[in-house]
């Protein structure tokens, strides 16, 4: 059975309606009819040149964005017609997110930026903590457990959201550009990290420009253009 | 297949954890009972209502300089409400209090207009005919006399200092509780003679500061000694600003008549409404219907309440500022949306529903103007405190203006948060994660 099954998917972003922006923005084409399929356990790198479709491709697979035709099947939910609280409930179970930007919420202190990935699945606030706390742990941060994102640096900034992404003990983890701000010693140790959840059983589906993030990944998707220009297929 | 059925372990875990959570999350599962079978068998995100208030200070406490900034607006408009609220209250239980200690027993008797809107005449028994009731412990007249009184014989006529001449008779200061702040009143000796007992602002108009019978006043071409000062009479402003002088002196010198202005009436507290409807048969028999009658106690708490009328333009104002206030706040969570995308599109992404967003920001809102509100209702309170204080009056903040207030901002504080949390929750979560 496939984690994420891609048929006949395309996106098309409206022009922009936003004041200032003269002459308005034609609509753009961000994906023509992609097929892909990704089954159960696979670490998948998704890569093409700017512009070609990647973050969109990932968006419309963690159900953050909605497809303009074309059928998206997420462990087996039809997620291109669900409603979008069906559409909540499956990122809040399912699914973890990574991104270049690691997007902690600044005010809250690594083990509470995790646990907020249990807020929305109704845990008490005293079980998120300890759940945070272990992965805290498992990503190697248990020192750093009490600090802001502000006195982390950016690989451990990018370990705690890795960690964030983790704790709901997901189907998939997607990463947007998860080395993008990084170093290369950071950017390695947040490829073995996600390496090392692949290899506990969770599908890694990361979004990179990064060649090494490309050569630990058992797969490459390469996009151009919105079009899969190779890797589509299942191995 | 096994990694959704461990999921499923470790929903039912967590669903055991929150076992004896509110009844609003067991309700929502029921609510969601037919989409959960449709995504088999998934828990519907939900936040526990407990994670509410946190969460929203959480938001507030990352930027504290902005949010103490934001609800200054409303606890400005919360003092004000709570301060004019709070003074005007101090200031009417004080004059209660001070009419209740001068007695709410006095009546004044004067004449009105006859059927033809001529002013009418009291007669001159009338005071006699009232001191016969059974129930009135004293009456005593002032009337008009036809002369103007001026510190001597050099000052322009014209500069009467709006002081008015009347005789009195001797017992008014029993009538109307009036106490004199120097020298002593007109006695039955001193009224024969060109005495005269100064009203307390008019002892200050014409620069007369003792009544030991050394200072004189020309009053009708004629030296008058001045033998007495009033305190302010509480009850009896008007003779504040006159100069009293005795009633066969008046008689003697300006041919006054006896026909009395004003006659000032003190009955027994407990026959005070059987007295009322009697006095104008007794002060004149055969024109009841042109006298007049008035509770002086009754005069002072209207105007009191007439003074409140300003209370409303002050209440007005400080809705307006609370208004501005709520509009600040509302300035500011707009931007604070803006600025945090990211958070909210993250949130979106670790399941929050639309609705967990808006609440979110809505609670930020309410608890941002809660503080300034309670803020604002204790500096009001204090106000009232500091005021009154100055004034030697007793505070009176009541209890349910304080919650009033609060609950007042509460309500400003959900009302401006409406509008930037509906725009937070209708953030599409890929714009807001810069996705696109």
């Amino acid at each position: 059975m496939n984690v994420l099954e891609l048929i006949d998917v395309s996106k098309t972003h409206a022009g922009s309606p936003r004041a200032g922006s003269y002459p308005r923005a034609s609509a753009v084409t961000a994906l023509h009819s992609v097929t892909l399929a990704i089954a159960h356990g696979e670490f998948v790198a998704i890569t093409g040149p700017s512009g070609s479709g990647k973050s969109t491709l990932l968006a419309i697979a963690g159900t953050l964005e909605r497809p303009s035709g074309g059928t998206v099947r997420l462990l087996g939910q039809p997620a291109h017609s669900l409603p979008d609280r069906d559409l909540c409930a499956i990122r809040a179970a399912m699914i973890g997110f990574v991104f270049q930007q690691f997007h902690l919420v600044p005010g809250l202190t690594a083990v509470d930026n995790v646990a907020t990935a249990l807020l929305y699945r109704g845990v008490p606030a005293a079980s998120r903590r300890r759940a945070a706390a272990e992965v805290l742990a498992d990503v190697g941060l248990a020192h750093r457990a009490g600090h802001r994102p502000a006195e982390l640096s950016g690989g451990e900034c990018q370990r705690v959201a890795i960690a964030r992404a983790m704790v709901g003990q997901p189907a998939a983890i997607l990463a947007d550009e998860p080395t993008g701000s990084l170093d290369t010693a950071a950017g390695h140790d947040v490829i073995a990290l996600l390496a090392g959840v692949n290899g506990r059983g969770t599908t890694v589906i990361v979004v990179t420009h990064d060649p090494d993030v490309a050569a630990a990944a058992g797969r490459v998707i390469r996009l151009r253009d919105g079009r899969i220009a190779a890797g589509g297929d299942a191995t | 297949m096994k990694l959704i059925a461990r999921r499923r372990e470790t929903t039912a875990n967590s669903t055991g954890t929150t076992e004896g959570g509110s009844t609003a999350d067991t309700a929502n599962d029921a609510s969601n009972a037919s989409s959960a079978a449709a995504t088999g068998g998934l828990q519907p995100s939900r936040m526990r209502p407990a994670d509410v208030w946190p969460l929203a200070a959480l938001g507030l406490a990352t930027r504290p300089l902005r949010a103490l900034l934001s609800a200054v607006g409303v606890a400005i408009g919360i003092a004000t409400l709570v301060a004019v609220l709070g003074i005007s209250r101090s200031s009417q239980a004080q004059l209660v209090a001070e009419i209740d200690t001068l007695g709410t027993n006095l009546l004044t008797v004067s004449a009105g207009s006859d059927f033809s809107g001529q002013n009418a005449a009291l007669p001159a028994s009338a005071p006699g005919m009232i001191a016969r009731i059974g129930q009135v412990i004293s009456a005593a007249a002032v009337g008009d006399v036809s002369a103007q009184v001026y510190r001597n014989d050099r000052i322009p006529a014209a500069n009467t200092e709006a002081i008015t001449v009347y005789w009195a008779d001797t017992d008014l200061p029993r009538a109307v509780q009036a106490q004199l702040a120097d020298g002593r009143f007109l006695t039955r000796a001193t009224a024969r003679y060109p005495a005269l007992v100064l009203g307390a602002a008019a002892a200050t108009a014409l620069g007369v500061d003792r009544a030991d019978g050394s200072v004189q006043v020309w009053l009708g071409e004629h030296w008058f000694s001045v033998v007495g000062i009033l305190r302010p009479v509480a009850l009896a402003p008007e003779l504040d600003r006159t100069a009293l002088i005795g009633r066969p002196v008046a008689h003697l010198l300006f041919h006054a008549g006896a026909a009395p202005a004003e006659i000032y009436v003190r009955a027994n507290p407990a026959s005070l409404a059987a007295v009322q409807p009697l006095l104008p048969y007794a002060a004149d028999p055969a024109a009841p219907q042109d006298v007049s009658i008035a509770d002086p106690a009754d005069a002072l708490i209207a105007r009191a309440d007439a003074a409140s009328a300003f209370q409303g333009l002050f209440l007005a104002l400080g809705g307006i500022a609370l208004l501005v206030g709520g509009i600040g706040i509302a300035n500011v969570m707009v931007i604070g949306v803006l600025e945090r995308q990211p958070e909210i599109g993250v949130r979106r992404a670790l399941g929050a529903r639309p609705q967990h967003i808006a609440v979110q920001f809505v609670a930020e809102a309410v608890l941002l103007a809660a503080a300034g509100g309670a803020v604002g209702a204790v500096a009001g309170g204090f106000a009232t405190f500091v005021y009154a204080a100055s004034r030697h009056w007793d505070a009176v903040v009541p209890w349910p203006v304080l919650l009033a207030a609060v609950g007042i901002a509460v309500v400003v504080g959900a009302l401006a948060g409406v509008y930037p949390a509906l725009r937070a929750a209708w953030l599409a979560p890929a714009e807001a994660l810069r996705l696109r």
